[in-house]
């Protein structure tokens, strides 16, 4: 077996005439070896004489394999040269290369950093390279570039490409006041709530008495009970809690369940199903009672006196509001009505009537002060506020047509703009009137009359149909001199307040529906809540009942908290609020907060005594009203001012 | 003749695979629109009927809930969602970078506005389910920033917690507090309604193992915006400025390395300054109650004890007024400076601890300094120097308790929980009557004489100088027993053995 040392690169070409050296390969690398495969040598020399293959050169048995493995240390770097036919020793140097070449590495004398020459900047020549002219084209503004932004310049004229709207963070926009409007409706739905969290007892503590800590056999018993207790069914997520007790704080450690016991109480949120319990676990009967609310919490109503408003001579029997909160009216027994810009306590008009007036309010949808005064009821175009529903009031009033014949009680009749600048309608009744009332569309008008004491009392409500220009007396009979009437604020149902009860009837099905007892002996005035389903009743006897429609005929609540005639009752349109005023000289103003929820009871809470309001000849505050929007109240008294109350 | 199964139980429920088919979801999308809606699964009165009469093993939910959720329109947005992710891996996978950019910007996202105002119609409703939402929310703000837990939303639970603790500070409407092995318990009552949060150890963080995040991330997705909510309810009904804003501006020394806001948000969550007030003529809380109309329904023993109970609030809120408190640096400073805030007192500590310090460790002024250590060396004569359970036993107790049981290096008495309400034939730990005696003999000396003579001594006496001599008050003190005596007397008392 033979075999071929290659020497350094540097030592072979000083050896490449040795006599040792084996002819190299003389055929050449594109002549395939096969050719040679059946003869005895391979190639010719240079005097064309073959030359013969070495002997068994690269076909061992393998014994001989093996023996040569045993004995040559180089055997591993030794390879067999298809070419020459013969087994060829590989040099270190030779493994390097290889090594690099599988790695993808460089051969580090190769000078892979040489510097760079730069062939064009390194030398700057006096003569450019290409010396051809610049192109036309190159001055001229492209005319595609320009058509291009004309395209987007129009796009954006017309609105079709927007600015890119400022992005919005999803986390940082609860700025604002999300419960500003109280509820009108509870939940549609029916709500569990899921119990609380357990709250922790003594042996939770950091530091427990001893008594609380457990033996080892107590916390051996803890852990059986739990595997016993151990269902594959049902999620685990209960985890052993034992006590321990450290002497100071700085000892306590971090408690590694937290993060899984929060994770279990969210599982359990809204995993777990929820079963209403019909049966309540009391075990302390005051528990039933519920807390009274702080006064903080009922906030706002109104507080301190902030405005008076002087002008009126004698006492001021009504007010009335505008319904965009700026303006407020009132009538007086000096015969005059007056209109106040509420904020600066301006009188902005006064109308001259002649005889005192009784009874005023506003429309809540035309620009229509109305004003009851002896016999006569006037609707009057004030001309304030929007100056678009003043010119509509005038357009309606002008195209409505009223045949007289057939109203035979009263007259109506319409005065134009030369003859009056204010006043536009004038209904006159036989006999005086006693109180007006808007219905909420402001379409109807209810109109309360005293009929002399040999007419019938069905003659004491009158209702007009504006747009009609027609009156019905709506009742046959009617028992008692009826005191007050107001409409439902939503639905077609009408009250009446007689002396001594309260009857509630349907327009449309005209059937009496309710009728409520009441336990004051005169009542003086009523007034319905917003939402329609609560009265409030006010009597001369000082009492205060309140009804709840839905539970009982009876008064659900009576209030005896003010010492003498209770004059006036009101709701507040939007906020949970209502007063009533007294001839004690005094405006109580109550929380009341009421619940659609049928189960739970309104909450009333009186929460401030209002007082400025002198007694004269035994009478102070006669009328009060809350501002449409504002947690505010204004009272009219005897003593002829109108005082504001803020909050 | 009436069908079965047309009406009653068996329409009324429905599975909660039925629910999936009908409104479309996939279960973990479903899970999440149930988490943020609040609808839960409901126990049927008879399974069998809800069941059709088959008796398998379902949950069920009420058919009108998920007919409700049929219209919510994150619905809508969970589908867009899952549109924007596919587009969004097509663009990255194509390498698309403007693509994928447009895409970016325009990621779809919900808001939960409506959510929390159908859920909560009244602010009341929302206070009321608040306590999980707060405990959930201060574990969170006590997270390490991790970028796994959306770095943003952490962010905004720290701020919210800071801002509902502030708020609490201002109303002082804490009520209890307590130490538990599992976190600080802090008791609230809030516009009359009671509100308990746990605020965990802050000691750092191991991520357990067997915890889904994600569910905890939904639900804190709703937690977060109820609390913005509440917080803005809040601090707008208490006539505070919302986001809380310092009484004063913070100077930046040139040694801070951050910006302006970032400086002011430290020194607010330092706790220990007060926030500004709107410029109001009537402050809410500041309204007199009018007495003569609170009386006008007549008195009741409900009245009687609302007052009671206002009065105590009323001491509650001002326990600590004449007190000036110091923190040292082993104290947890975070938890004890609400504590004392919230109970009126003044507290500072190291400068080097945290921004907010408002005076030095040698003020003068000071009369109390919390420390948690067996001993310290350079003692002030004129303070009083107490284990930090002293501030939570005093709140719970609402008074100054003697300081004698809690002087440094000495043995705490029991920190009872001020949760348990014992009632007739229960264990009661002898320590608690110690605490709940209003006519007890032990009584505190007033703050203002606070450099007397006893203080002088015990102070001596821990720095090694003097021998401490047995005071009358010792024999006041609850007898000691051994372990096995107290605890055969709780199981008598519980009814364990006769």
């Amino acid at each position: 077996m033979t075999s071929v040392k290659r020497k350094d690169s540097s030592t072979s070409t000083d050896e490449t005439d040795s006599d040792e050296e084996v002819p190299s390969n003389t055929i050449g690398s594109d002549i395939p070896l096969k050719w040679y495969e059946n003869h005895d040598h391979i190639g010719y020399d240079l005097d064309a004489k073959k030359i013969l293959k070495p002997i068994s050169a690269g076909k061992t048995d393998d014994i001989d394999e093996f023996l040569e493995k045993m004995e040559n240390a180089d055997y591993w770097r030794t390879v067999y040269d298809d070419l020459t036919g013969q087994n060829i020793t590989l040099t270190n140097e030779d493994i390097a290369l290889m090594q690099q070449v599988k790695n993808a590495k460089t051969n580090p004398d190769d000078q892979v950093y040489e510097p760079w020459l730069d062939t064009f900047s390194s030398e700057v020549m006096i003569h450019p390279i290409i010396n051809t002219p610049e192109s036309k084209a190159s001055f001229i503004p492209s005319k595609w570039e320009r058509l291009k932004v004309g395209k987007y310049l129009h796009a954006i004229k017309m609105g079709w490409i927007k600015p890119v709207p400022p992005k919005e963070d999803p986390l940082l926009s609860n700025n604002y006041d999300l419960w500003s409007d109280e509820p009108k409706t509870n939940l549609p739905r029916s709500n569990i709530p899921a119990p609380k969290l357990e709250l922790p007892g003594h042996h939770e503590s950091y530091n427990p008495s001893v008594e609380y800590l457990l033996d080892d056999a107590e916390v051996e018993a803890l852990k059986t009970k739990m595997e016993s207790d151990y269902d594959e069914n049902e999620r685990q997520t209960k985890t052993i809690f034992v006590p321990k007790k450290y002497s100071s704080l700085r000892q306590v450690p971090v408690y590694d369940q937290f993060v899984y016991e929060r994770f279990q109480r969210c599982l359990d949120l809204y995993l777990c199903p929820r079963q209403k319990r019909l049966k309540a676990n009391i075990t302390n009967i005051n528990d039933l009672i519920p807390d009274k609310p702080k006064p903080q919490d009922l906030h706002p109503y109104p507080i301190v006196q902030s405005l008076i408003y002087e002008g009126h001579k004698n006492m001021i029997r009504c007010l009335t509001c505008h319904s965009s909160g700026q303006w407020l009216a009132s009538g007086s027994d000096d015969c005059t009505v007056r209109i106040w810009e509420i904020a600066t306590t301006r009188c902005m008009n006064v109308f001259q009537f002649d005889k005192p007036v009784v009874s005023l309010q506003w429309n809540p949808v035309l620009s229509l002060l109305t004003v009851a005064t002896g016999s006569q009821i006037l609707m009057i175009n004030p001309k304030l506020g929007e100056n678009a529903k003043t010119l509509f009031t005038e357009e309606f009033v002008k195209q409505l047509s009223y045949d007289a014949s057939n109203n035979d009680d009263c007259q109506w009749s319409k005065t134009s703009d030369e003859t009056d600048k204010y006043i536009r309608l004038t209904i006159t009744h036989p006999i005086p009137v006693r109180q007006i009332e808007w219905q909420a569309r402001g379409d109807y008008l209810a109109c309360v009359l005293i009929p002399r004491s040999d007419q019938s009392q069905s003659k004491s409500i009158l209702i007009h149909h504006l747009s009609k220009g027609r009156s019905q007396y709506p009742f046959k009979q009617l028992k008692g001199a009826v005191q007050n009437v107001r409409f439902h604020p939503t639905k077609p149902i009408f009250i009446i307040a007689t002396q001594h009860s309260i009857k509630i009837y349907h327009l449309l099905k005209q059937q009496l529906i309710k009728r409520l007892y009441v336990n004051t002996k005169w009542i003086s005035s009523i007034d319905i809540h917003p939402l329609g389903d609560n009265i409030l009743c006010g009597g001369y006897d000082s009492k205060i009942n309140w009804f709840d429609l839905d539970l009982s005929v009876k008064p659900y609540e009576t209030y005896r908290y003010h010492k003498r005639a209770v004059r006036c009752v009101r709701y507040h349109t939007k906020l949970p609020l209502f007063a009533s005023t007294s001839d004690d000289g005094t405006c109580i103003v109550s929380h009341c907060s009421v619940y659609s929820d049928l189960l739970k009871n309104p909450l009333i809470v009186p929460v401030k005594i209002l007082r400025g309001h002198q007694i004269i000849n035994d009478l102070s505050i006669l009328d009060c009203l809350f501002h449409p929007t504002q947690p505010w109240i204004f009272t009219s008294g005897a003593d002829s001012t109108i005082r504001l109350f803020t909050n | 003749m009436q069908k079965k199964y047309k009406k009653g139980a068996a329409v009324n429920y429905i599975s909660r695979n039925q629910a999936l088919r009908k409104l479309q979801l996939t279960l973990s999308d479903f899970r999440r629109l149930c988490i943020l809606k609040g609808i839960y699964p409901v126990e049927p009165k008879n399974r069998r009927k809800a069941n059709r009469g088959r008796l398998a093993n379902k949950t069920y939910y009420l058919a009108k809930d998920i007919r409700f959720l049929t219209h919510e329109p994150i619905i809508d947005k969970f589908r867009q969602m899952k549109s924007y992710l596919r587009r969004l891996t097509k663009a990255r996978a194509r390498k698309e970078k403007t693509r994928e950019q447009a895409l970016r910007n325009n990621r779809p996202f919900y808001k939960l506005d409506h959510v929390v105002r159908e859920r909560y119609p009244s602010f009341a409703d929302a206070l009321r389910d608040l306590d999980d939402c707060l405990t959930l929310v201060f574990l969170f703000a006590n997270f390490p920033l991790l970028k796994k837990l959306y770095e943003p939303r952490l962010r905004l639970c720290r701020r919210l917690s800071v801002e509902f603790l502030h708020y609490v500070i201002a109303s002082g409407s804490l009520k209890k507090c307590f130490i538990s092995i599992k976190g600080y318990y802090f008791q609230a009552e809030i516009r009359g309604e009671i509100i308990t949060w746990i605020i965990p150890h802050k000691l750092g963080h191991k991520n357990p193992a067997d915890v889904d995040f994600k569910i905890m991330a939904t639900f804190l997705e709703f937690y977060t915006t109820l609390l913005g909510f509440v917080n803005y309810k809040l601090y707008s009904e208490h006539g505070l400025i919302y986001p809380p804003k310092l009484t004063f501006t913070p100077t930046t020394s040139s040694s801070t390395l951050c910006s302006e806001d970032e400086f002011s948000d430290e020194f607010l969550a330092s706790l220990g300054l007060p926030i500004m007030k709107k410029p109001e003529l009537n402050p809410v809380d500041r309204i007199e109650i009018d007495q003569e109309a609170a009386q006008l329904l007549g008195d009741t023993v409900a009245d009687e004890d609302a007052r009671k109970k206002e009065e105590e609030a009323k001491t509650l809120q001002n326990l600590f007024s004449k007190c000036k408190f110091f923190i040292s640096r082993e104290v947890p400073r975070e938890m004890f400076a609400f504590a004392i805030r919230a109970c009126g007192g003044d507290v500072s500590w190291d400068k080097t601890m945290c921004a907010g310090a408002s005076y030095d460790v040698s003020d003068q002024s000071i009369t109390h300094q919390l420390i948690d250590r067996p001993k310290l060396h350079d003692m002030a004569v004129n303070r009083v120097y107490v284990q930090p359970q002293w501030i939570f036993d005093s709140i719970n107790a609402r008074k100054l308790l003697p300081v004698d049981n809690y002087l440094p290096g000495s043995v705490l008495p029991p920190h009872l929980s001020p949760f348990v309400e014992e009632k007739e034939g229960d264990y009661v730990p002898p320590e608690r009557f110690g605490q709940r005696k209003p006519d007890n003999d032990i009584e505190e000396q007033t703050t203002n004489e606070v450099p007397s003579i006893d203080l002088v001594n015990s102070n001596a006496y821990l720095n090694g100088s003097l021998k401490r001599k047995r005071t009358e008050n010792e024999e006041t003190a609850p007898k000691i027993t051994t372990k096995e005596e107290r605890k055969r007397a709780m199981r008598v008392e519980s009814g364990q053995v006769q």
